[in-house]
């Protein structure tokens, strides 16, 4: 009796010793590698649930699975590592119910957000039935069998236009056959708030810009300004920084016309990037430059002049872009924008409106500028500066036949398709990613998703996170 | 098999040591680093186990001698932490922290006293 009552207080004894070694373990994470199940319904203390609410419908539970269906774009959740981890990876389940492309990221950086996004699954790709060829790390997908090998479509490619590019670099130097340099000047005379990146041509030239700018201090803190020249390869070539006019307060009084100039003798022949950085503060008045062809790519946020030119002055750019997006955020910024023959409203403010254009290079009259425009692929200030560097890329709304798309190169893996769910593993290195009080955030992007009435239905969102396997002065880390 | 008063006595009074002390240890284990327990489970369900405990033990208890030093100490340390948890979550207080917490101090002996009587 007396040795059983023994037992019983040493096994007393030992749950608490057993829950504090288990405890342990999850903490220090012996092996290195820490992995946690999530299901869309299950409360995690590490994974959060999916959000804004308006966005997702409610887990329900179908056929005694429990999903989470995603109704529009972005959602996002947020994940509380409980200690460092290297390396973030996450294996999703899914079904797709007609989301052209979804991708899923981590923030990198915020104000402005944004995030390194993977692709889960691209449709308008997996429904292709066109001949595939693999390599390096690269699909080519063909309308027609050309090209037996990548080596062989690299060594002679076909024009720019005919090639759509996913998650893909296209490693083909741009040239323009029969450019030749002139030193006269142009002028864009046009108000362009915060950061922009455009692309010139050099050949045999100087890489020449002058920048005339005003600092509007309409919010608070310190305004520089920073334009910074990368070449075909991504790397930084030359750049100019100017600092802030001295006024850090929100007292909307600007500064003069400021001039910064940017001079970069010779750069060999290529296509050249021109980032320039700067605070929704800065509007870009003038550029003015020797270079014959500068694009502007992504966007453009045309400035309201107030302060600078009354009435504002139109602004006309050029474009073949297939889709158009724009947004004014003051009530005298609405307006009538005309694109080739057709006319595009921007009726209210604060909303963004999206176009769908015929894709033929036109110019795009804006009657008053203040509206931040959204394009796909490059727009100038004149068809003479027009000119296509990159490969189309490929979007939600691409239509390969109609746009004359041959081939499509990516580095995209379809997901596989297990117990009749997708299943898409995406990895993260946790030092690119924004750690923000004790979090990561994950989005889901689902560009279009409402536009095309579809919904991604998830089930289960595992993450596997790594990092070296224990050491002794993790205890005191 | 029934145990006897005797028996029961033993494992209600390991009971009782045993959760009281774990949940004083994991508790502050959880203030060294937040989350050990609470991420996994609630630290509380110690305290739970060491009321039951110490329910079962005082059923047992047919005849006891009164320390009143060794209350104090409890009385004392159980103080304490009623006032290091209300300091930590008091931030909404305002200026009246300082003083709810030294209040909260004197709780457990105010009840101790009215239990005695």
């Amino acid at each position: 009796m007396t040795v059983r009552i023994h037992l019983i207080q040493i096994m007393i004894v030992l749950i608490p010793i057993g829950m504090f070694l288990w405890l342990a373990q999850i903490e220090l994470v012996p092996s290195g590698v820490f992995v946690v199940s999530h299901g869309v319904h299950d409360r995690s203390p590490y994974l959060d649930s999916l959000s804004p609410e308006s966005r997702v419908e409610s887990p329900e539970r179908v056929n005694g699975t429990w999903v989470q269906s995603l109704l529009d774009d972005p959602v996002f959740f947020f994940v509380h590592p409980h200690r460092h981890f290297d390396t973030a990876s996450f294996e999703i389940w899914f079904k797709n119910e007609g989301v052209p492309i979804v991708e899923f990221g981590g923030l990198t950086q915020t104000k402005p957000e944004s995030y390194d996004l993977k692709p889960l699954q691209n449709l308008l790709i997996d429904q292709l039935r066109w001949d595939q060829v693999k390599g390096q790390g690269l699909t080519l997908y063909q309308k027609e069998k050309i090209y037996p090998s990548l080596e062989a479509f690299f060594a002679n490619p076909p024009s720019r236009d005919r090639v759509g590019v996913y998650r893909a670099d296209f490693l083909v130097p741009y040239r323009l056959a029969g450019y030749i340099a002139s030193s006269a000047e142009q002028t864009i005379d046009a108000s362009l708030r915060g950061t922009h990146e455009m692309k010139t041509y050099i050949k045999n030239e100087t890489l020449d810009f002058t920048f005339s700018y005003m600092d509007m201090n309409r919010d608070e803190g310190a305004d520089p300004v920073t334009i910074t020249v990368f070449n075909e390869h991504g790397e930084p070539v030359a750049d100019v920084r100017a600092n802030d006019d001295g006024n850090m307060r929100s007292d909307a009084q600007s500064s003069s016309l400021t001039t910064l100039k940017m001079n970069a003798p010779g750069l060999s022949e290529g296509v050249y990037k021109l980032v320039l950085s700067a605070s929704r503060d800065i509007f870009f008045r003038r550029i003015t430059t020797t270079q014959q062809k500068v694009v502007f790519v992504r966007g453009m946020y045309l400035g309201d002049e107030i302060g600078y030119r009354e009435p504002p002055k139109s602004v006309q750019i050029w474009t073949a872009s297939p889709r158009l997006q724009g947004q004014t955020r003051h009530g005298a910024g609405v307006q009538n924008i005309t694109f080739g023959k057709q006319v595009f409203s921007l009726s209210t403010p604060y909303h963004l409106f999206t176009f769908e254009t015929p894709g033929t290079f036109s110019p795009m009259t804006f009657p008053k500028g203040d509206v931040e425009v959204f394009f796909d692929g490059p727009a100038a200030f004149s068809a003479s500066a027009y000119f296509e560097p990159d490969p189309v890329a490929i979007r939600s709304y691409t239509q390969p036949a109609k746009q004359g798309i041959a081939f499509i190169l990516t580095s995209y893996e379809p997901p596989r398709q297990q117990n009749g769910w997708f299943v898409q593993t995406v990895d993260f290195d946790t030092a690119k990613l924004a750690f923000n009080a004790s979090s990561w955030k994950f989005a889901f992007s689902l560009p279009d998703i409402k536009a095309f009435g579809a919904k991604l239905v998830v089930k289960q969102i595992n993450a596997t996170f790594t990092r070296k396997p224990f050491a002794w002065e993790d205890l005191w880390r | 098999m029934a145990m006897n008063q005797q028996t029961q006595a033993t494992l209600a009074k390991t009971g009782f040591y045993v959760s009281f002390v774990a949940y004083v240890c994991f508790w502050f284990l959880d203030l060294l680093r937040p989350g050990f327990v609470s991420r996994t489970f609630s630290v509380h369900v110690f305290l739970l186990a060491s009321l039951l405990f110490g329910i079962w033990w005082s059923l047992t208890v047919k005849e006891y001698v009164d320390r009143p030093w060794v209350q104090m100490i409890f009385i004392g340390a159980f103080g304490l932490l009623v006032s290091v948890v209300t300091w930590a979550s008091g931030q909404g207080l305002g200026a009246l922290r300082v003083l709810v917490t030294v209040l909260v101090f004197f709780v457990p002996l105010i009840v101790w006293n009215l239990i005695r009587h």
